[in-house]
């Protein structure tokens, strides 16, 4: 096969090992460099060409194939470049690779989009999904607990965790959402990692990408926080806010995340990527490198918005977590600033304003558990009514459908006040689900 | 330290809807209440009782705080300076800390603050839209 060598402009932030730099943005004698052109082959190479340039000039060789002029493609290194924006490797049609580049950092998305639809039913996947996020959590904790040991990385392992997760998600995007939910108080960091994974594959799937792909954004949320090994026990399990001195010590784990996964054979690029930019924020302000929008990696990006949202909603030692509508005020108030603001849209429409699984506070003064959201009014789901007008515990549960306009016993119709965090009024989701609540299914429960 | 805030259920600690802010917020600033730095913070619900923010630091759970705020509303704008409030909660994670703060009562009810700051409540609610929480009006959210 024919190919050209092309130098190309990249942009610091986007630089990776193995690509060969031919010269800088600046001449080489007013930086620190001693050979003018050289191979990257060390993370300190990258952070000091990030420290000294804006951007810089590499070699990439362009494969011309039989449709040369529709197809291009470019490796070795380039084609690092390239997957790193693309998030997996689309080829562009009719357009040269640095246009390709400029659009993608310009659009922020893929540009091919794959609309899946559920396979299976979530009642159905449930068991499959309870069974996988229980040995997938059981798994997470082990890669943590290996690489605190100084074990290499699992790569084997850590894939075989996200495809049984990706799977469940590709078949239905309920079930392992629900699960998400139920969180426990003492697993933090093990369970925000699944979590994560998860989410991740979730939001993927909403965004519409390719499988392959989404099995490999999905390991890059598994592998997020796997700095955190690496941060003191007293530090990371604290049972109480950190001091500012603790949290500058944790706001290592991005860059000890990447120190993890690129000393680790067969690591994906996009996972060290992932792990050391998911902090980086499109207002400048994020860390460790406090990186402008333009930088960011786009994946890095959709991380940081899942890990977010479940930071927020999860429970930790020394408090509960938040109710998913508070973590997507908060995501919504810092759209732009800390979140891709386009990003951050897509996300919420993914959750859903009132997710299944939500406990929600309804203007009769009843509690109820949202058990399937109406695809054609997010804001008038199915709800189980669990306790009374007075917070109490109800006779016989009830279930309803908003969008029938039902009434309450004053004969007024019902309306969602809030959603309140589980556990609220002592509504437990998980003694819900263990007792044998369906999502979708219109059963009534005895108390 | 007294409040303004009416005494809440047990299990529920706000019992007045608090409403989400929107960009009319040009400034939130917080006091930390250890060290006195005054930090610029994301305003994200708010009633005349208190305001819920999100930061990038993290934040002690309890203590007195001095918040600051310029809201732009119809009449003009509103700007309110160290105005004490308490820390009521604090979620603090890598990613930032989610903190509740409550107005303090004696202060607000003395002159023109306890109207400004329903001013800015009565805007924000009417702002408020149950079809479409975030404005992104296409019907899925």
């Amino acid at each position: 096969m024919a190919y050209d060598l092309k130098e190309m402009r990249v942009p610091v932030g986007d630089l990776r090992l193995g690509m060969h730099v031919l010269r800088l943005d600046r001449p080489w004698e007013e930086t620190d460099f001693l050979l003018q052109g050289f191979v990257i082959n060390h993370r300190e190479e990258i952070d000091a060409l990030q420290a000294q340039c804006e951007h810089v000039f590499i070699e990439a060789k362009v494969h011309m194939g039989d449709i040369a002029s529709e197809r291009l493609s470019i490796d070795p290194a380039a084609d690092l470049y390239n997957r790193s924006e693309t998030g997996g490797g689309a080829v562009a049609r009719g357009k040269k690779a640095g246009d390709q580049y400029k659009e993608r950092h310009a659009v922020g998305k893929p540009t091919t989009r794959v609309t899946y639809i559920n396979k299976i039913d979530v009642s159905k996947e449930m068991v499959t999904a309870r069974s996988a996020y229980d040995q997938a959590r059981g798994m997470a904790r082990d890669i943590m607990a290996n690489i605190r040991l100084g074990k290499t990385l699992d790569m084997h392992q850590a894939r075989e965790v996200v495809d049984e997760c990706v799977s469940s998600v590709l078949r239905n995007g309920d079930a392992l959402l629900l699960l998400t939910k139920l969180k426990e108080q003492h697993e933090y960091t093990a369970e925000h990692c699944m979590n994560v994974c998860i989410l991740t594959a979730t939001f993927a799937r909403h965004l519409g990408m390719l499988e392959e792909e989404i099995r490999k954004i999905a390991l890059c949320g598994l592998l997020h926080d796997v700095g955190k090994s690496r941060i003191p026990d007293a530090v990371l399990n604290k049972p109480s806010a950190l001091t500012p001195e603790e949290y500058k010590l944790m706001q290592n784990h991005a860059a000890l995340g990447r120190d993890v996964l690129m000393a680790s054979p067969r690591v994906e690029h996009s996972c060290v990527d992932v792990a050391y930019n998911h902090h980086e924020r499109p207002d400048g302000n994020g860390y460790p490198r406090g990186l402008p929008a333009t930088q960011i990696p786009y994946w890095a990006k959709i991380v940081a918005i899942v890990d977010a949202y479940d930071a927020i909603t999860s429970n930790r030692n020394y408090d509960k977590g938040r109710a998913s509508m508070e973590a997507l005020d908060i995501i919504h108030r810092g759209k732009g600033k800390q979140f891709d603001e386009e990003l951050a849209n897509e996300f919420i429409r993914c959750i859903g304003i009132y997710p299944p699984g939500s406990i929600i506070l309804l203007s009769s003064g009843e509690v109820g558990i949202v058990v399937a959201a109406n695809p054609k009014n997010k804001l008038k789901p199915r709800v189980l009514l669990v306790r009374n007008e007075q917070q109490g515990k109800r006779e016989k549960y009830r279930m309803i459908d908003l969008i029938q306009s039902p009434a309450d016993s004053r004969g007024n119709p019902y309306a969602i006040t809030k959603e309140v965090p589980d556990g609220t009024f002592g509504v437990s989701l998980r003694n819900f689900l263990e007792r044998g609540l369906v999502l979708g299914a219109p059963t009534v429960y005895e108390d | 330290m007294s409040h303004i805030v009416p005494e809440a259920p047990q299990q529920d600690k706000r019992t007045r809807e608090r409403y989400l802010c929107d960009d009319r917020f040009r400034r939130l600033e917080i006091t930390h209440p250890d060290s006195g730095e005054l930090l610029s913070v994301t305003p994200v619900n708010f009633n005349c009782y208190g305001v819920a923010f999100f930061a990038s630091q993290p934040l002690p759970e309890s203590g007195v705080t001095k918040v600051c705020l310029t809201f732009e509303s119809e009449a003009g704008t509103l700007r309110l300076d160290n105005l004490l409030a308490e820390m009521i909660y604090s979620l603090g994670s890598d990613v930032g800390c989610y903190c509740g703060a409550a107005f303090v009562s004696a202060q607000v009810e003395t002159g023109d603050t306890l109207s400004e700051l329903l001013e800015i409540e009565r805007a924000l609610a009417d702002a408020q839209n149950q079809e479409d929480r975030y404005g992104l009006d296409d019907g899925e959210s």
